[in-house]
């Protein structure tokens, strides 16, 4: 049966796409021409629901409804799959942001506040105050 | 600052034992940097109080990504030769920590490790099997003769500072560590040291299930470097 393959295929390419973590440019591109592509075969299926049992019996599904079924759950674990990895880009991200910010703010016991590696701000730019007023 | 050695100590809400373990620290190193990993209980303040350089981070992002900082911060912020990396549960004796880093300037390797399974008598039993497959797994990914594994006690130069990339924010930047050290083809020599399993370091440090964690962690990354 064709459907086997299609939805086999399918959840290799799910696998796939869940492993790998740079996020390209022609991943969005797909991402927008899936879009599309869904929005388009969404209205077809809506005008004509026929159309959806004949490709569905092509396939090997007995009903149009068990086709969009099987459509459904694999586009759910897309959207699933995407949102995981931009989860993960955004933690690393956040731990770089983090260490970023700890190490620029990292207080030294030896140097205190007001010494020679700490100068105050008004010795540092003497003009701050006449420059905003 | 040639020849001088600071300690990097992640500390994530360990009130209770910081000071004495800072302390006893104390005078091993010239310095010692807390990461503080985003505690609530005043953790920095006692760091601070105990004239420790503080790093801390806004939100806690766990232990392999606290490690990471400390290190960053010891390479470009400092110019110690040697950094150990010391538990701030009490479990790691100071003098251990002093041995390691004599046999660093002695020998001159990049990493020295702690191994602690001649002293395997204390160690709970459960933990210690884990430890075994943990030590299996890592022979094989990283082809070092290890005899030890996820030991919390290390020396670095800076030259090891340079090499060793940590992107693993939970407890897998162990072995992501000891990947390092072989792709870098960096020296390292074992040292054996003592690990206290006292009760405070059991009712707060790792669960075994952890490892579960763990492995998967390093299994999706290593399938990610595949793809």
């Amino acid at each position: 049966m064709i459907i086997r393959i299609l939805l086999i295929a399918a959840a290799l390419l799910l696998a796939v796409l869940a492993l790998r973590t740079t996020p390209t440019t022609r991943g969005l591109a797909l991402r927008r021409l899936g879009l599309i592509c869904f929005t388009a075969s969404w209205i077809v299926a809506v005008i004509s629901p026929d159309l959806l049992s004949h490709l569905a019996t092509f396939v090997g599904v007995t009903r149009g409804t068990d086709l969009l079924l099987y459509t459904l759950v694999v586009a759910v674990a897309l959207i699933l799959i995407g949102v995981y990895k931009r989860f993960v880009v955004l933690e690393s991200r956040l731990a770089q942001l983090t260490r970023e910010l700890a190490i620029l703010t990292a207080q030294r016991a030896d140097v205190q506040p007001g010494s020679a590696e700490y100068p105050p701000a008004s010795s540092s730019s003497p003009d701050r105050t006449s420059a905003f007023p | 600052m040639t020849g001088t050695r600071c300690a990097v100590v992640r500390v994530y809400n360990e009130a209770t034992v910081l000071a004495s373990v800072l302390r006893s620290l104390q005078p091993v190193v010239d310095e010692i940097i807390c990461v503080d990993d985003g505690s609530s209980d005043g953790s920095a303040e006692i760091a601070l109080a105990a004239g420790c350089t503080v790093v801390r981070h806004a939100i806690n992002l766990g232990g392999g990504a606290a490690l990471a900082t400390g290190l960053h911060y010891a390479l470009t912020r400092t110019e110690h030769e040697h950094v150990v990396n010391f538990d701030a549960d009490g479990q790691h004796l100071p003098a251990d920590a002093a041995q390691m880093l004599e046999v660093a300037k002695r020998t001159g390797v990049d990493v020295v490790l702690g191994t602690r399974n001649r002293h395997e008598a204390t160690m709970p039993r459960s933990r210690r099997l884990l430890l075994r497959a943990a030590l299996a797994y890592t022979r094989r990914t990283t082809g070092l003769r290890l005899t030890d594994t996820h030991n919390g006690l290390r020396v670095f130069n800076r030259h090891a500072l340079r090499s060793i990339r940590l992107t693993q924010g939970g407890m897998a930047y162990a072995s992501e560590l000891e990947s390092s050290i072989s792709r870098a083809k960096l020296t390292w020599t074992e040292v054996p040291v003592s690990i206290v399993y006292n009760e405070y370091c059991l009712a707060k440090g790792q669960s075994n299930l952890n490892a579960v964690n763990i492995v998967y962690d390093l299994m999706l990354s290593r399938l990610q470097r595949a793809t």
